[in-house]
């Protein structure tokens, strides 16, 4: 697996490097310090959702998380309620969130591995129903309210002058999913299970309750992305996470996750982040609207699958 | 019947390191049927897929009417006129029996399908075969095996066929059905179309083929046109001397055959006494009455510790099923099982390996490696559980292990962190071995531990497998390999479509007793309890 | 000895009966929720069951319906596509500058099939030549062609009028507008070129197993190919629609139709694994959702729920398809 990996963050490198010195040339503003440490602060969410996403893309059989996005949203209205109508603390109501996200997460993972359905079924029809849950119990409406107990803290504050939820979020979790997925034998079993789930179970793998897990720890860090989120605009929305599935999916790729399972490692998936933090920073600074960081990202997606395909042309996908 | 229809010269084939053809020269007449036998590994197939275009010939040339004839893709050879039905076919199991008999050659008018054509073509091939037309609309997959099986030969006879490879046409066949199905082969042979089995069934061989082709080892070994059991059985054992060669008559070397003929009958007085004579000791693992219907049927086996217990049959006996059940992996409709002495209920692999049964996948690419992971990856994955300190691994001591089996597997790898598939296939297979070894195993199921592996590779693996039972594991061998079984176990059960025929011990064990059993030539082989293909999908 | 002993209650008579049972429900799901759906709506609001509201509800799907009609067929070959949604905004946007420019309407319609079908050869290209998984790679082009319509949007709406009266809800032939013959086409067109050609044989092939497909001699990558081709043209089409229905063209048009159209495919009862399926099912799935979106606004639930409901009847489906594999797995004694 090396040989393919390496080569892809050996690439992200790379382009890394190329887009910071296109972007400093471009902008004087780019190297400064201030605006490097908020480089990464737009990237926090969508980089916390992209992580649950690629666990669920590891543990292969068509893994993929449509849902996560309605997920964020679904746990932001509870939490949003919670903290603001019923009046609990927010820090309270986060782990509440957090919870919850779990929840919506095993569902899925129930769905899939308990029926046999297809990931990219069950994961559409939850979407839906997460979405529409989330715009049904607020009424459609923004809750807001919970500015208490210093819970702005996750997404308006900067230790050492690094956004909050960049250097105690979304570093540390990248961490720890990095450990978990190197250093442990449930992350051995995500790959094994990902690689030849037959293979796995016979080797006395369980490869069933393996799978679960993966979605609950996709619906975890969508109810993490909706705290941030939450935090940062002081404001839960109904539709906080619309869209953010397909830009996780896109980033876990870009990292270097086969869709097929088995193949990518965290470290890949942080620098895809970067990657994609660099250019959408360098290119705001450049004055270019948000929406073409979007298609720069499909462009760059794209791009490094024909690298790959050169190598797997044989394979029939479809 | 005219002249030579597809003639062989000579082909050789080798896969890696093991020479699947060597020099074999063939030739089908027109109007001829021929029967291809030999044990499995013996080169059938693997001639058969040269001829439909699935392999290329190394070296040899083949001709079809006299003109050269190199299929590239088994479209190619189709279009040429070699249709081929192959054991485990592929076929759209969504799709309807009408539509896989016409797919890719439909009656049409400019892409406008003439279905009422197609469904008096298929009505009338159906009937051919003794189907009911009713079958038409059904989809593929509801089918049984043997509707499948018999759909795809009226598939291979509607394309204006010259060659029709069948492999192992009958073995999922009753009576009624295979009878049609050579009625149906009388029909092409009487046309001029030449006919290739490749069967195990004895039973049937007077009826099926004019002439005899025995392959052992990748080369030809004889042939005769007399369908005599025990002549056959000791070319297949290869007590026949090599007398390969190009149009050999129906020589049949005497000398070692009456060999075989005495070893023949003295097993055969002793082998329905099955069970005498146990050891002393309670086995490891004992099977009783278990069955799971339409696949194996109130099976008996004991396995003892140290010791290697055979079990033999052909694809299709029910070896593998029965191994997975034991696991827990496939059901069990009834019987029980002791492991250890104390009731044991199969509650899927991980249960099993937990309790110390480990069992060594007959496939090796889909069912053993984890081909995006290391070599050490791959070792370490069953025996994890001991390697973890809270759900954290101890890398040190994965490590070690790892090493500590890479030296005594004598893998040979450039490093634990090398891609698996960077491994030869024998090397593959002692990883995969050393993964089961790695947990400490009592029991230990190998399903085809050495198919397709060199003969360097596979004799080390012999050899391990010999010291492992020395240490007191109770092994359980399966395996379709003749000489495997003679060189390394104690005792060998024979599987016939889903029963076992006989139980063979020491001397007992000869290649003609052994095949005997397996052809259902010993025991009532009348039963027509249909059987199911090995290879889980 | 006391002995484990597994018992046997003939599971193989209990299971094939069950799988009978699930047969008949996946057939029967889909007729019965819309005739449920149907009644239940008609009790709920007396606008329901009216010909103004059943008219509405055509013209309002119309380019959803041409858009699933032409996604099942990738989906029959086990692929899908995730970018029709911005593909038909992207198009649109053509469509409705051209309509506002003053050109031929001739002209717009074949410039928004031309762009369709290039669309079409370009997913097709990334799919089928260069074999990347159709979803990554259509999930790329969708971000591609949002940001396309992005930049050609430029911070200015685009109103739009419809390209032809019958590319509209505007033109009736009869009492039904004319999209709905346009539909009609679409719909018997593909029905018959899957259930009555070569082409349409070939499409079940390669979903069915692609690799027996070879082997029959089955030109894969072409039948591919034209499929995509044939749903870009489709795109192109329902995006004359869109801009007519919606009268502007903005950054964001046309986002909702892909997961819509996705929803259709898989609530007719098309398996996303490949193989089975038909544009009859998915006509049947596209009316149950847009009867949905358009009934639970009437009966006055807020349309909120809507979404609640196509989950649950994606989840519903999907389950007893899953089921129905499931048995009929274990019947067969497969790992």
């Amino acid at each position: 697996m090396s040989g393919i990996l390496k080569d892809r963050r050996t690439a992200l490198s790379v382009l890394i490097v190329v887009a910071v010195v296109v972007m400093s040339m471009l902008s004087p503003y780019f190297l400064q310090v201030g605006n490097l440490l908020t480089l990464v602060q737009y990237s926090a969410v969508v980089g916390v959702l992209a992580l649950g996403q690629v666990m669920v893309i590891l543990g292969g059989g068509g893994g993929i998380d449509l849902s996560i996005g309605s997920t964020m949203s679904l746990c932001s209205v509870i939490f949003g309620l919670l903290a603001a109508d019923h009046g609990m603390s927010p820090w309270l109501a986060a782990a509440v969130a957090l919870v919850a996200g779990s929840v919506f997460g095993t569902l899925n993972g129930l769905l899939v591995t308990g029926l046999g359905l297809p990931p990219l079924i069950v994961t559409l029809g939850t979407m839906y129903l997460y979405a529409s849950l989330a715009q049904v119990v607020t009424g459609g409406v923004d809750v807001s309210g919970f500015d208490r107990d210093g819970f702005r803290t996750i997404g308006q504050t900067s230790v050492l002058g690094i956004p909050f939820q960049v250097l105690c979020l979304l570093l540390p979790l990248g961490g720890l999913m990095a450990f978990v997925t190197r250093r442990t034998s449930f992350g051995r079993n995500v790959y094994a299970v990902g690689s030849n789930d037959v293979a796995a179970r016979l080797a006395g793998v369980p490869v069933a309750r393996t799978r679960i897990m993966l979605y609950t720890i996709s619906g975890s860090t969508a109810a993490l992305g909706a705290i941030i989120t939450a935090s940062w605009l002081l404001n839960a929305k109904s539709t906080a996470g619309s869209g953010l599935e397909l830009q996780a999916i896109t980033i876990a790729v870009l990292g270097g996750a086969a869709i097929t399972g088995g193949i990518g490692r965290i470290s890949g998936i942080m620098l895809a982040l970067i990657l994609v933090a660099v250019l959408n920073n360098g290119l705001q600074l450049a004055g270019v609207g948000s929406t073409y960081q979007i298609g720069l990202l499909g462009a760059v997606l794209i791009g490094s699958m024909l690298v790959r395909a050169r190598g797997q042309s044989k394979t029939l996908v479809a | 019947m005219n002249g030579t229809l597809l003639r062989a010269d000579n082909v050789s084939k080798r896969f890696g390191a093991t020479q699947a053809l060597a020099e074999v020269s063939f030739s089908l007449a027109a109007g001829e049927r021929v029967a291809i036998m030999g044990e499995n590994g013996a080169g059938k197939s693997t001639l058969m897929k040269v001829f439909a275009g699935v392999h290329s010939a190394d070296s040899g040339s083949v001709t079809l009417d006299g003109t050269p004839f190199e299929p590239k893709t088994p479209y190619e050879a189709i279009l040429s006129g070699i249709s081929t039905v192959y054991q485990e076919p592929a076929f759209f199991s969504h799709l309807s029996v009408l539509e896989n008999l016409f797919m890719g050659r439909q009656r049409h008018q400019l892409g406008w399908l003439d279905t009422a054509e197609m469904r008096r073509e298929g009505e009338a091939l159906l009937d051919r075969l003794a189907l009911p037309a009713r079958l038409l609309r059904r989809p593929m997959g509801e089918l049984s095996l043997a509707e499948q099986q018999l759909v795809l030969i009226a598939r291979a006879v509607a394309a204006d066929v010259k060659v029709l490879i069948l492999d192992e046409p009958t073995s999922i066949l009753t009576d009624t059905e295979s009878e049609r199905l050579f009625a149906v082969v009388d029909e092409l042979t009487s046309r001029g179309a030449g006919v290739c089995f490749i069967t195990h069934r004895f039973d049937e061989l007077e009826r099926m083929a004019d002439r005899f082709v025995v392959l052992r080892d990748g080369r030809l070994v004889g042939e005769t046109a007399t369908a005599d059991r025990d002549t056959l059985l000791a070319m297949m054992g290869g007590r026949a001397g090599r007398t390969a060669g190009a149009g050999g008559t129906s020589a049949v070397p005497v000398a070692d055959a009456s060999d075989a003929d005495t070893r023949v009958a003295e097993a055969s007085d002793t082998v329905s006494t099955s069970t005498a004579g146990a050891q002393d000791d309670e086995p490891v693992l004992r099977i009783r009455s278990a069955t799971l219907a339409g696949t194996f049927e109130d099976i008996d086996l004991d396995v003892p510790a140290a010791r290697i217990t055979g079990l033999y049959g052909l694809v299709g006996a029910g070896r593998t099923e029965l191994a997975l059940s034991v696991l827990g992996e496939l059901g069990l409709d009834h019987g029980n099982i002791q492991y250890l002495g104390r009731p044991y209920r199969p509650a899927g692999a991980r249960a099993a390996l937990a309790q110390g049964i480990a069992y060594l996948p007959e496939d090796r690419k889909t069912q053993g490696l984890l081909h995006h992971m290391t070599v050490g990856e791959n070792l370490s994955l069953a025996a994890l559980p001991k390697l973890t300190n809270l759900g954290v691994l101890r890398r040190g001591l994965e490590r070690s292990l790892v090493d500590r089996w890479i030296d005594r597997m004598r893998v040979k790898t450039s490093g634990t962190g090398a891609a698996i598939t960077s491994l030869s296939g024998g090397n593959q297979q002692k990883v995969l071995l050393a993964r089961l070894m790695a947990t400490e195993p009592r029991l230990l199921i190998l399903d085809e531990p050495t198919r397709g592996i060199d003969v360097a590779t596979k004799a080390e693996i012999h050899r391990d497998v010999r010291v492992l039972a020395e240490q007191g594991i109770a092994i359980l061998l399966i395996s379709s390999e003749m000489s495997e079984l003679l060189t390394l176990a104690d005792t060998v059960h024979t599987l016939h479509e889903g029963q076992v025929t006989s139980t063979l011990r020491g001397a007992q064990i000869t290649e003609a007793a052994v095949l005997r059993g397996a052809t259902g030539t010993l025991a009532d082989a009348a039963s027509a309890t249909p059987t199911r293909t090995e290879t889980p999908s | 000895m006391s002995a484990a002993t597994v018992a046997g209650a003939d599971p193989i008579i209990r299971d094939a009966r069950l799988l009978s049972i699930l047969r008949w429900a996946q057939q029967l799901l889909m007729p019965v929720l819309l005739v449920v759906e149907i009644v239940l709506f008609t009790i709920l609001s007396p606008h329901f069951m009216t010909s103004q509201n059943w008219v509405n509800i055509a013209t309002n799907s119309a380019d959803l319906a041409l858009i699933a009609a032409g996604l099942t067929l990738i989906v029959i070959m086990a692929g899908i596509d995730v970018s029709t949604g911005f593909a038909v905004g992207l198009i649109g946007w053509f469509v409705a500058t051209g309509m506002a420019q003053g050109r031929p309407p001739i002209l717009v319609l074949t410039v928004a099939l031309v762009i369709g079908i290039v669309i079409g050869l370009f997913n097709g290209a990334l799919t089928v030549g260069l074999s990347i998984p159709s979803i990554v790679a259509t999930l790329g082009t969708s971000a591609i062609f949002q940001t396309l319509l992005f930049a050609l949007w430029n911070s200015t709406d685009v109103f739009a009028r419809p390209v032809f009266p019958w590319l509209s809800g505007q033109a009736r032939i009869g009492a039904l507008p004319a999209v709905v013959f346009l539909v009609v086409v679409v719909y018997a067109a593909l029905h018959l070129l899957l259930s009555r050609t070569t082409y349409g044989r070939s499409v079940y092939a390669i979903g069915s197993n692609v690799e027996a497909a070879a082997l029959a001699g089955i030109k894969i990558a072409r039948v591919r190919m034209i499929a995509y081709v044939i749903l870009g043209a489709l795109v192109g089409l329902a995006a004359c629609l869109y801009s007519a229905r919606i009268g502007v063209v903005q950054a964001s048009s046309g986002s909702d139709l892909t997961m819509l159209a996705i929803a259709s495919v898989v609530v007719g009862g098309t398996s996303v694994l490949g193989g089975e399926g038909s544009v009859l099912r998915t006509l049947g799935g596209l009316i149950f959702i847009a009867v949905l979106r358009n009934g639970v606004v009437l009966a006055g639930v807020p349309s909120l729920w809507n979404g609640v409901m196509i989950g649950l009847v994606i989840l519903l489906a999907v389950s007893i398809n899953g089921l129905v594999v499931r048995i009929s797995r274990r019947q067969r004694r497969s790992l």
